[in-house]
């Protein structure tokens, strides 16, 4: 098992290593020199030579990648062109806002979509199933910004329950019942919107796990439907569901980018969209190595925890 | 082979007369399409400003109403539908074309191509596309050809991996090594023997590619990195309704049903024609 997780491991770094170098490289090709982001127009040419000296932009493309990666590596990642703000300060306000709405709704999402799952794989062909699968491929239809815009016309215009817009009402920062009242629309829209692929999910493996033999023999012995269901079934079922849990760990970031947007939510992808709308490469290309490393991390980390719960997992560090 | 295609025609008779969705689906299918090519019989110009007419409700004369600049509503849906769908289907031609020959090529030659083409399929889908899209689409100029190829370019990922899987066992096949044995040359037997038969596996494929590429791409202009004004699509045109939410509701409605309805038969016709080449799945049990 150790051989494994080593193995994969060793196949994740590589990984890492050609990410950052597309990222660089795409910084590199983009119309516009890492040193405007730390000067000023009125400053003299002496100054940007001693900036670009100070931060190694007076040498070849490698070593600055060298330094680059070494800056990212100790959590200096560099200033935004536009606001000439340090990006590691912006990104520690960002992520907790984002992780506040997305952690949540990928908690209630999964509970609701393995309780919908097991029933709709047990009730295969009859009306329940038909109930639950038939949403779900509507619900894998709808865009997550469209019935963000029917809960606000319904909720915030017509019947003015919840806040459409941001994360706190100006005044009340601090509040906890002011934060939570402008969670619950987006977290809705956020929950409906993982929701289907997860049922799914569970739902075809519940019909795998029912044609096995184990619950044949447990019928054979009979046991009810619903004690081979909860005390068998969702055990097995949960197995494939850690690997997902651990693949969706970059949604922690990028999980909510279209849906911050439409409720102005302060987090990663209101970010990340306003700097793509402003050309501000340095936080474009932050956000694109955060998030992609968090895939190849989240991968390696569900096939470790996998490797953990289920040690049958085929060619063992072959 | 002839009778093969007849079983098939049969088999996909039987499936929509057993599926009543997804005959519906179909239905819809067919009709977006039609409206769309024929959009130009409207009696309104998509693009005209009607300053006297602006946000009026849906009408006699306006069935879905005017947009915030006068222009016929229901005529732009059309127009955007048609957008929706070059886009949608543009880029799925490029990227089933890419994930076919990655595929193959891959699963055929095996070994470091096979390894190569196979890291790189990694990395690609190691960038959430969100991320990876919008990202490219800063190095072009925004507009309808720029977001065909970026969707095309960089969702050919999963079709490649099944394409893959599905040559590896094919070029086993006895038809092949015999191909293969009398000095055929190797582009022919790709081309002859395995693209044939992976072709049901790609079919599949693209049909959800398509419902794939229209949900991206109304989410990009959603965001205004897609399609540019004048030109619209259904998720352009969502955008605009977004900021008349408050006093033009009607606007949001139509371009989102038409997404929901088009994305969701799209993939209704994928598991059709899922049920019709895979005989396994359309078994009761």
């Amino acid at each position: 098992m150790f051989k494994y997780i080593f193995k994969r491991i060793m196949q994740a770094i590589p990984m890492l290593v050609i990410i950052s170098i597309i990222c660089f490289g795409l910084i590199q090709l983009a119309p516009y020199d890492a040193v405007d982001a730390m000067t000023t127009p009125n400053m003299s040419e002496k100054t940007v030579e001693l900036i670009k000296a100070r931060y190694g932009l007076d040498q070849p493309a490698y070593m600055q990648y060298f330094y680059w990666v070494k800056g990212i590596l100790s959590g200096e990642w560099g200033y935004s062109i536009v606001t000439h703000e340090s990006i590691s300060k912006d990104l520690s306000v960002r992520i907790p806002n984002t992780i506040i709405l997305v952690l949540p709704a990928y908690f209630i999402a999964l509970v609701l979509s393995v309780i919908l799952g097991l029933i709709a794989g047990a009730r295969k062909g009859k009306l329940a199933d038909k109930i639950i699968d038939g949403l779900s491929s509507f619900g894998i239809a709808i865009p997550s910004f469209w019935m963000a815009m029917v809960l606000i016309f319904i909720f915030g215009y017509q019947l003015n329950l919840f806040p459409i817009l941001g994360m706190h009402t100006i005044g009340s920062e601090g509040s906890f019942s002011d934060l939570f009242i402008h969670l619950v629309l987006p977290t809705t829209v956020l929950t409906l919107s993982f929701m289907p692929e997860l049922v799914r999910y569970v739902r075809s493996s519940t019909i795998g796990q029912l044609s096995e033999d184990y619950v044949m023999v447990q019928q054979a012995y009979g046991a009810p439907s619903i004690g081979i269901l909860f005390n068998h079934v969702l055990r097995n079922v949960l197995l494939p569901v850690i690997t997902i849990v651990g693949m969706s760990l970059p949604m922690l970031v990028t999980g909510a980018v279209v849906t911050e947007t439409v409720f102005g939510w302060p987090g990663i992808g209101t970010y990340f969209v306003k700097s793509i709308q402003g050309f501000d490469y340095p936080i474009i290309m932050a956000i694109m190595l955060l998030s992609s490393s968090l895939v190849i991390i989240g991968n390696l980390l569900s096939d470790i925890l996998y490797c953990i719960v289920d040690p049958r997992i085929k060619g063992m560090g072959e | 082979m002839n009778g093969e295609k007849n079983r098939r025609i049969e088999k996909l008779k039987t499936e929509l007369k057993r599926n009543k969705s997804a005959a519906l689906a179909l239905l819809f299918l067919f009709l977006i399409i039609f409206v769309s090519i024929f959009a130009f019989l409207s009696p309104y110009d998509p693009n005209k400003v009607d300053v006297l007419n602006v946000l009026q409700k849906p009408n006699a004369q306006h069935l879905f109403g005017t947009d915030e600049l006068g222009r016929d509503y229901l005529t732009r849906a059309l127009y955007g539908g048609r957008v929706s769908l070059i886009v949608g289907i543009l880029a799925m031609l490029i990227s089933t074309s890419i994930g076919v020959l990655v595929g193959t090529v891959s699963g055929y030659f095996g070994g470091r191509i096979d390894n190569f083409l196979m890291r790189t399929v990694d990395i690609i889908s190691s960038i959430p596309w969100m991320i990876l899209v919008t990202v490219v689409s800063i190095y072009l100029t925004p507009g309808l050809k720029a977001i065909i190829l970026v969707i095309g370019l960089f969702t050919w990922m999963s079709t490649a991996r099944m394409v893959r899987a599905e040559t590896l066992s094919v070029k086993e096949r006895e038809y092949v090594l015999y191909a293969k044995s009398t000095g055929q040359s190797i582009r022919k037997v790709i081309w002859k023997h395995i693209i044939p038969a992976v072709m049901p596996t790609f079919i599949v494929a693209s049909t959800v590619s398509i419902a794939n590429a229209i949900l991206m791409e109304s989410a990009l202009s959603f965001l205004g990195l897609g399609i540019q004004q004048p030109l619209s699509s259904w998720g352009s045109m969502l955008q605009n309704a977004q900021s008349n939410l408050g006093n033009a509701p009607y606007m949001a409605i139509l371009p989102g049903l038409l997404i929901v309805f088009t994305v969701y038969s799209f993939n209704k016709l994928g598991d059709i024609l899922r049920a019709v080449v895979e005989p396994k799945t359309s078994g009761g049990k």
